[in-house]
């Protein structure tokens, strides 16, 4: 009982945490990531995505956000317009 | 299920918790940015410097590469660190930033050491007052848009909002009297800069600000000595018209030409060793200023008005300058930002008046410096231009006019009037690729063999083309 209990656990633990992995073993999918750089399980957003992204999301207003979350949101575009800032420009 | 399995199921469900709780997780930032100059130019050489001279045209490329890492732990804390590493193709960049003698690594086979330090700071939220602590190596921006000191410094910054109030005080260490080595107490001859900036926001489309900085020098050479300034700014937005301005003011005793360790570099005042701009103030040949009380000023004021598929922008500039640098004047009139290096005034959109805020190695304007001061002869300039985009196509024209405010003994103040354009395309979202063409006609001042900034008898009027690769990420 406690050893299949163990084993239940193990294999639910690694399913939890690596989610990536089945679709990665699918045969008759193609790794894109391999291919063509794109969806890959450790991709970052670049700048340029992140302001897009939360542009978009600010736009979406009170009808999904509220008032606090979209000065949250709003607080985050500033600081990846610094962050843009401070790439490109001097000093 | 007897206590054993209990114990063993609980164990084994806490270590799960453990390892796929999100909350628990690093998110990782990268971000960075590459941009390649290839210039063909009379005036820049790739190593700072500003020719006015009839040297004939240069042709060479430089490149500048950022890379910046941010470990957040959560919104409240993360760690920002941010790197820079910049060469000239053939490996000679000669400014000073790396090992002396050896080059960046833009020779062949490339083996040399060229990253920089640009920021490493601790940026949290503190959970029992509410206010944002910037700790470490940071980027500071002054309230006037630049003409103070735009630069990284070490210090603490403070911000914390009260309704449509933002506050933000700032301790920065920007030098330390001639130490070559940490000794104790060498705090005692620090170099200090306190910053206090005020915003409010009247309305979403109005904020006006107040600033106070105040230098303090504690360096033995300089005694101690407090210099102060103040200004007051506004932003806002009237239909199709952005606009933002700003006027300061300067007293107490002169920033003191102090450069051991680079910081507090005066401009045109006593004490330095080399004046900006290469106008004669060498060490000790003004000592009266060197404690010289300070009574100068600055303005600017830059406007976006929003016309066709682009906008028309204009800008103007004024900063004080110093008329008469002797023994017995005993006050100081110019203009003195925190270091000759750290000003800017990037809504003029000049190549060869005033430094362009997309330079890299070659960061500088006539006058070889990149002091807007003019050496302390001060600055008045009028810019306009206009800048639009249509599908991946970006452009823009400027002109611009600038003459020092006092031309101590020169035939005239004008410096020259600058005509630039840019073309550019978007390759794809994050690489462009661009040209320009700049073009300065010198003034009166510079063509009468007078002794303006960098000038030189009868000098060549500077022009530079470049093309331009930008990546961000």
């Amino acid at each position: 009982m406690k050893k299949i209990a163990v084993m239940m656990l193990a294999a639910f633990s690694m399913a939890a945490t690596v989610p990536a992995f089945a679709a990665e073993m699918d045969k008759a999918t193609k790794d894109q990531c391999l291919l063509a750089s794109k969806g890959c399980a450790n991709e970052s957003k670049t700048i340029q995505q992140k302001i897009k992204a939360l542009d978009a999301e600010i736009k979406k207003g009170k009808k999904v956000y509220s008032a606090e979350e979209i000065k949250k949101l709003e607080a985050k575009m500033k600081e990846a317009e610094a962050i843009l800032d401070q790439l490109l420009k001097n000093p | 299920m007897n206590f054993k399995k209990t114990v063993a199921i609980a164990a084994a469900a806490g270590a799960l918790a453990a390892i796929s709780v999100p909350a628990m997780a690093l998110e990782n930032e990268f971000h960075g940015m590459y941009r390649l100059f290839g210039y063909a130019t009379n005036a820049l050489s790739g190593a700072g410097s500003f020719n006015t001279s009839d040297k004939g045209v240069d042709a060479f490329f430089e490149q500048r590469a950022r890379v910046q890492y941010i470990a957040k732990a959560n919104d409240d804390l993360k760690l920002v660190t941010h790197f820079e590493l910049d060469t000239k193709f053939g490996g000679a960049q000669t400014s000073g930033k790396y090992v002396p003698g050896n080059g960046d690594a833009g020779g062949l086979d490339a083996d040399k050491i060229s990253l920089e330090t640009k920021s490493v700071y601790l940026d949290f939220n503190c959970p029992i007052t509410g206010t944002n602590v910037k700790a470490g190596i940071q980027p500071y921006n002054d309230s006037f848009g630049g003409l103070f000191g735009n630069f990284d410094a070490t210090g603490v910054v403070l911000s914390k909002k009260f309704g449509g109030l933002s506050a933000s005080y700032g301790y920065f260490t920007v030098g330390q009297a001639g130490a070559t080595g940490v000794a104790f107490g060498s705090g005692h001859t620090a170099q200090d800069l306190n910053t206090l900036d005020l915003k409010y926001a009247v309305s979403k489309d109005l904020t006006v600000g107040a600033n106070y900085y105040a230098i303090l020098d504690k360096s033995a050479s300089n005694a101690t000595l407090l210099n102060h300034t103040a200004g007051l700014n506004a932003a806002g937005k009237v239909g199709p018209v952005s606009l933002s301005g700003a006027v300061g003011m300067q007293f107490g005793k002169s920033n003191p030409g102090f450069t051991p360790n680079g910081a507090l570099i005066t401009t045109g005042v006593a004490g330095s060793t080399v004046a900006a701009g290469g106008v004669s103030a060498t060490s000790g040949s003004e000592p009266g200023l060197i404690n010289a009380g300070t009574t100068s000023y600055a303005a600017s004021l830059a406007a976006k008005i929003a016309v066709g598929p682009g906008s028309v922008n204009v800008a103007g500039l004024y900063l004080s300058g110093d008329k008469d640098v002797s023994a017995t004047d005993t006050y100081n009139h110019a203009w003195q930002p925190i270091g000759n290096g750290v000003t800017y005034f990037t809504p003029a959109n000049m190549w060869l008046l005033t430094r362009n805020a997309a330079t890299i190695n070659s960061s500088t304007a006539i006058g070889g410096t990149t002091d807007l001061t003019r050496g302390g002869l001060g600055i008045k300039g009028i810019f306009a231009g206009y800048e639009g985009t249509a599908d991946k196509v970006f452009y823009s024209g400027n002109v611009g006019y600038a003459a020092v405010d006092k031309k101590r003994g020169a035939n005239s103040s004008s410096i020259g009037t600058e005509l630039n354009a840019t073309v550019g395309y978007k390759l794809y979202t994050n690489l462009s690729a661009s040209v320009t063409a700049a073009y300065l006609i010198l003034g009166d001042g510079y063509k009468n063999k007078t002794t303006l900034p960098g000038g030189t008898v009868d000098g060549e009027n500077p022009f530079l083309t470049n093309i331009q690769l930008n990546y961000v990420f």
